[in-house]
């Protein structure tokens, strides 16, 4: 059996969640064997940025369009969905400027002229379906390091699941 | 199609190059977190927890400004024991920086590896050092100030919980043991060889007579002084339409360069002792005269032993001293009419500034922060023209043109999303 792909990615954020993955040391080196880590910008260059994964943990929120468009793609691209930390959760600091207030916010900080990226501050679950929730801000290691060793077992289950809602759909198309 | 974002580095930005024009541009892609509008309307005490979670990389050097600017604004002296924590925390700060940019953004670059995770692989004995040194900033961040990212004990006015005099002395007996490992890990960044860049450039730097982070007046490469509340007058910020940064310049100059190497060049007969040895073995001279932006990575490494040197003179003096078990709390009083208040540090890449308007009220009206990567963005420009322009001249590919302006980018350790905040 080939081993499980991961990716992490982060769009607009602090990148703190993401550095809580190197404070797991050793024990990053074990998982980075026992994983194939398929994109993560801030450690490595990928030949593919969004690349098919079957986990893929984000972090950060969705400010930007880019960011809108990252976060859909991975959606389709993988099984399995994490999002990582307040931001991707909840939207966090972000998220307290609201949409209606956001164009006196950015002229605040940049004046008038500036044409701001900025669309709104969004977590993940406005815009896609998400698997699965690792909270804090950042989340502690000992989180990180628990999700990562139940990863094997995230992904039986996921394909189960699959399989019976294939088998489900078939069973529905008989009937029809 | 996604833009090609510069990878090993904090934060979004893209390369943009025009070869024909021989124009190299850094393009910050960050969104905008839009901060300092964010703290409107807050309780001034809240800025610190908030502001930390500008930069996951320096959450403590954003938290102490930020402490530092509203301690200012309602006149709070700090005591001293308090002081001698922060900058203990700082130190580890900066190592905590210096550590992640070092080993696991820039030395791939030079051990051709695709990433610090393949280092482990081919190198193992450089991947334990690095992990050492790791476990120590991570434990000094953890004792002062309750965690390695967005610390949880500190306070405006002293500390929710100072260490016990247990984990002073184990946190001691930890530095000696990675001591000589720091030295090796110097040793490593010391004798790489860098592309060669040179110009002339303005360094700046806090100066307080020592080996400065914590306060101090500004110090420039060309003798230019001024004080920390006086920077709106000489650091000025402007927009630009690629960017979502700032890009900042000092005063009718420019351009000029904060963080690692300008520190490094301005004080670098205050090293201590461990590193000022090691600042012997670097074939190149420190100087504003012949600044090459590369030396910024030897800097940094020379700067990572000399603050573990230093964080243990400053629990050698913590130590000798009574660390009550419940922290002093001073009292916080409102300001009489609205008051400004402006906190700076030496953040791992630079000074930074924080600056609010607190009302009688005791909440925030005006916020401005200028960070490091901002004031160093101007100069990056700069460097990568020149540096497209030397390698065009020697009619390199274009590959050889991308991958070397990308290691410009990383030795310059931007870190993006503070730039952008």
């Amino acid at each position: 059996m080939t081993n499980p792909k991961i990716a992490i990615f982060d769009l607009t954020d602090c990148e703190g969640c993401e550095l809580q993955f190197l404070a797991l040391k050793e024990k990053l080196l074990e998982f980075a064997n026992d994983f194939e880590i398929a994109a993560w910008r801030l450690v490595q260059p990928s030949e593919n940025q969004l690349p098919k994964v079957d986990v893929a943990i984000i972090q950060g929120t969705i400010v930007t369009a880019k960011d809108q468009e990252i976060v859909k793609k991975v959606r389709e691209r993988s099984k399995i969905l994490v999002a990582l930390g307040e931001c991707a959760r909840t939207g966090w600091i972000p998220a307290w400027i609201k949409k209606e207030n956001q164009e006196e916010a950015i002229k605040y900080v940049y004046g008038p002229e500036y044409k701001p990226k900025r669309i709104d501050a969004l977590p993940l679950k406005d815009l896609v379906k998400v698997d699965l929730e690792l909270p804090g801000c950042p989340p502690e290691p000992k989180i990180l390091e628990q999700f990562l060793e139940k990863i094997p077992e995230l992904i039986k289950t996921n394909r189960h699941s699959e399989q019976s809602e294939e088998s489900v759909a078939n069973a529905t198309s008989q009937t029809n | 199609m996604l833009p090609e974002y510069v990878t090993k580095i904090e934060g979004h930005g893209v390369l943009n190059i025009h070869f024909k024009e021989c124009r190299a541009r850094l393009e910050i892609s960050e969104g905008e977190r839009l901060f300092e509008a964010v703290l409107l309307g807050q309780d001034a005490t809240r800025a610190p927890f908030i502001t930390s979670r500008i930069c996951g990389v320096c959450p403590t050097a954003h938290n102490l400004a930020s402490i530092k600017a509203i301690e200012n604004a309602l006149s709070i002296k700090p005591n001293p024991i308090t002081v001698e924590l922060r900058e203990l925390m700082l130190s580890g700060q900066i190592i905590f920086s210096h550590l992640l940019h070092l080993f696991f953004l820039v030395l791939p670059d030079y051990y051709q590896v695709a990433s610090a995770l393949k280092i482990a692989e081919k190198f193992p004995a450089e991947y334990h050092i690095a992990l050492n040194l790791k476990r120590l900033s991570d434990k000094l961040l953890t004792v002062i100030g309750g965690r390695p990212i967005h610390p949880t004990l500190t306070t405006v006015g002293g500390f929710l919980k100072f260490p016990n005099k247990g984990d002073l002395v184990t946190l001691r007996e930890d530095i000696n043991e990675v001591l000589d490992e720091a030295e090796d890990f110097v040793k490593i960044f010391a004798n790489i060889s860098y592309p060669s860049l040179e110009r002339k450039s303005e360094y700046l730097a806090l100066n307080n007579g020592g080996y400065t982070f914590y306060d101090g007046e500004v110090l420039s490469s060309s003798g230019k002084k001024f004080l920390p509340e006086n920077y709106k007058n000489y650091i000025k910020e402007t927009v630009k339409d690629y960017s979502t940064a700032k890009f900042g310049h000092f005063a009718e100059n420019g351009g000029f360069i904060v963080g690692a190497l300008a520190r490094l060049t301005l004080h670098q007969e205050k090293l201590n002792p461990k590193a000022q040895e090691m600042l012997k073995t670097i074939p190149h001279k420190f100087s504003a005269e012949v600044h090459n932006p590369f030396h910024n990575i030897p800097a940094q490494a020379i700067e990572l032993l000399h603050f573990v040197e230093e964080s243990a003179k400053i629990i050698d003096r913590l130590l000798k001293v009574n660390i009550p078990t419940t922290p002093p709390k001073p009292a916080i009083s409102k300001p009489s009419k609205p008051t400004w208040g402006i906190g700076a540090v030496e953040a791992p890449r630079g000074i930074l500034y924080h600056a609010y308007e607190i009302d009688t009220n005791g909440k925030i009206i005006n916020a401005d922060i200028v960070t490091p990567t901002v004031q160093n963005l101007t100069s990056l420009e700069t460097d990568a023209e020149d540096l497209l322009r030397t390698l065009q001249l020697d009619q390199n590919d274009q590959k050889v043109c991308i991958k070397e302006l990308e290691m410009l980018i990383r030795a310059y350790d931007p870190c993006i999303t503070c730039s952008v905040h």
